[in-house]
């Protein structure tokens, strides 16, 4: 029965969906929509259905579920370049049939983040998609071992592993430095925090191309990283967070040794620090830093700096804030939240021309009628107060998270799918990646 | 003389002549093959496959379109069918009938500028809209069985968005 209705519907080729139209400029037509514009017409006759299955529509893919994912959606993706299935609820099993079922040479991009999957589906894309060059499988915290990636190695640039918490030290290190180090660019390992110094000191030796290094700072000490700022000379972004076990020291060597092209350093919750140095980031995370000295601020003059997060760090005092503000020419967001010396009473009367976000939620020393003042002065300035409401032109307009800037539409994306644009609340932590597409 | 004073001769499948810049007419690769092969010449092209009022509105888009910059688009771009200027939004403000015309003569004319900025005219047609909708715009029959259309349904349910 279900093969007769399959047939009834394909054997139908002679129609053409458009029939004044031959059917390659409907398929230049057809290429100009999207997945979801194109589900829509598969109903709206027989013709469409069949001229929508061609594999050539079907280079970039977004998988959102298992159901109905047969040899049909196989051959559909047999020429697949970027195939999403985040949080699809697929497993190993769906994994196997979709990476043998594909002649797994077309596939390029590769996003499993957020699924129940094991070191199977590792050793399934290990040895069956040789061409893969970005592997996103984020959040999958059953995964402990990547060494079947070595057989990437030839074309892998981009590896996110951020949060697969149960991943092995020495797996991260025997594959990086196996040859497959030196083509890295972009290697995410956020929260997994079974990283220790050795396979750090494995990526600084041999991943020297990389731009883009996201660590989970647990245990990690100060002459590992010291070493990746020395060898990695092309890092574009670094970021670490739970800088615990690192030291005044760690942030002055690092200093000393930036390259010209780092514009973004995030050492979260580096209670080490004390002293802060002088560059010229775009993107600054020291949130968490809270033994950072209030003097160490005030000395930070820094010209480029467009986004500054100071949360937590509870030695920012009054004077830091006025000082950044008047400092930082061209900074657009400042956070300080938890920051409970502040009162922003010395910046009344100040106009600032490039500021756009102030955010103070949880700085309960700060008066609602200072801010009104503020913001009245500063109208395009959205201030987040301590309930996280946001003051715009003296009103408030709503919550942080559901405040979006006028005007502004960046591309924020993170993660796998195809390249989007999109809206980021006044208050959401990517921010700090504004203006950074690791699909790039 | 410059090649952008020349002018040559079309006709049109009615018999209908056209004289137009040379360098108007570049902006059509098949004519542009055409006058190199052949080299200076006062015969008329005949166009068999473009009708007359067809003709002229191409003429009118390669005319606008004369000092555009020859691109060659790379297959891999990412395809954005909201990119259209007023001029040619406005050029493509014609009948349905007039529109898929446009395409076939752009197609056989080989100006790819204006064969994608027609398909992308279709294509916006078709964005927003329900099946039911898009087939009341273009005049399709609905040949599915209500037990196809619920197959066809369930089939691409892996690749629907909730």
């Amino acid at each position: 029965m279900e093969q007769t209705t399959i047939e009834s519907i394909s054997n139908n080729n002679n129609v053409r969906p458009f029939p004044t139209l031959p059917n390659e400029i409907t398929l230049l037509i057809l290429s100009y929509l999207n997945q979801q514009t194109r589900i829509k017409i598969l109903r709206v006759s027989k013709a469409f259905r069949n001229i929508i299955y061609s594999s050539i529509l079907w280079r970039e893919t977004i998988i959102y579920n298992t159901r109905g994912f047969g040899n049909e959606a196989l051959e559909i993706l047999k020429r697949v370049h970027a195939l999403s299935a985040r949080a699809s609820g697929l497993n190993d099993e769906f994994v196997r049939k979709l990476v043998l079922g594909l002649p797994g040479q077309s596939l390029r991009v590769l996003d499993l983040s957020v699924n129940d999957i094991t070191d199977n589906t590792v050793f399934y894309i290990g040895n069956n998609c040789p061409n893969l060059q970005k592997l996103f499988l984020e959040g999958c915290d059953e995964i402990t071992d990547i060494k079947p990636l070595i057989n990437l190695s030839n074309n892998l640039n981009t590896l996110i592993l951020s949060y697969c918490s149960e991943l092995l030290d020495f797996t991260i290190a025997d594959l990086v430095s196996s040859g497959f180090g030196e083509n890295l660019s972009k290697l995410d390992l956020d929260g997994c925090h079974r990283l220790t110094d050795i396979s750090i000191y494995r990526i600084a030796r041999y991943s020297k191309n990389l731009e883009y290094l996201a660590i989970d700072g647990q245990g990690i000490n100060d002459d590992p990283i010291i070493n990746v700022f020395k060898n990695c000379r092309k890092l574009i972004l670094f970021s670490m967070s739970f800088c615990d076990s690192l030291t005044d020291k760690c942030l002055h060597d690092i200093v000393l040794n930036i390259n010209p092209c780092l514009k973004f350093l995030r050492l979260r919750k580096g209670l080490g620090f004390t002293d802060e140095g002088n560059h010229s980031f775009y993107s600054l995370d020291l949130s968490e830093c809270s033994y950072l000295s209030d003097m160490a601020l005030q000395q930070m003059p820094h010209n480029n700096i467009r986004w500054l997060n100071l949360d937590w760090c509870w030695n920012v005092k009054e004077n830091s804030i006025h000082t950044i503000l008047n400092s930082c020419p061209n900074i657009q967001e400042l956070m300080v939240t938890g920051c409970n010396d502040i009162t922003c009473e010395s910046i009344i009367g100040k106009k600032f021309l490039n500021l756009k976000v102030l955010n103070l939620l949880s700085c309960r020393t700060v008066e609602p009628a200072t801010l009104q003042t503020i913001s009245e002065l500063n109208k395009d300035l959205y201030i987040i107060d301590y309930y996280g409401e946001v003051y715009k032109n003296g009103k408030k307009i709503g919550f942080m998270q559901e405040v979006y800037i006028d005007g502004e539409d960046v591309e924020w994306m993170v993660g796998g799918r195809e390249r989007r644009s999109g809206l980021l609340s006044v208050g959401h932590f990517l921010r700090f990646f504004k203006g950074y597409s690791i699909l790039t | 003389m410059a090649t952008e004073l020349k002018k040559v001769k079309l006709t049109s499948s009615e018999g209908t002549e056209f004289i137009i810049d040379r360098k108007v007419a570049e902006k059509s690769v098949l004519l542009k093959n055409m006058l190199e092969d052949v080299g200076e010449s006062d015969m008329a092209i005949p166009l068999p496959n473009v009708t007359g009022p067809i003709l002229n509105k191409v003429i009118d888009y390669c005319t606008h379109h004369r000092d555009d910059p020859f691109v060659s688009q790379e297959d891999d771009s990412k395809k954005v069918s909201d990119d259209i200027d007023d001029w040619d939004a406005e050029f493509c403000k014609v009948d349905q009938g007039t529109l898929f015309e446009l395409i076939l003569s752009a197609n056989y004319l080989d100006i790819k500028p204006l064969l994608d900025l027609t398909c992308k005219t279709v294509a916006n047609m078709i964005k927003g809209k329900t099946p039911d909708e898009i087939r009341k715009t273009f005049n399709i029959t609905n040949d599915f069985t209500p037990e196809e259309e619920e197959h066809v349904r369930k089939e691409n349910e892996w690749c629907e968005e909730r």
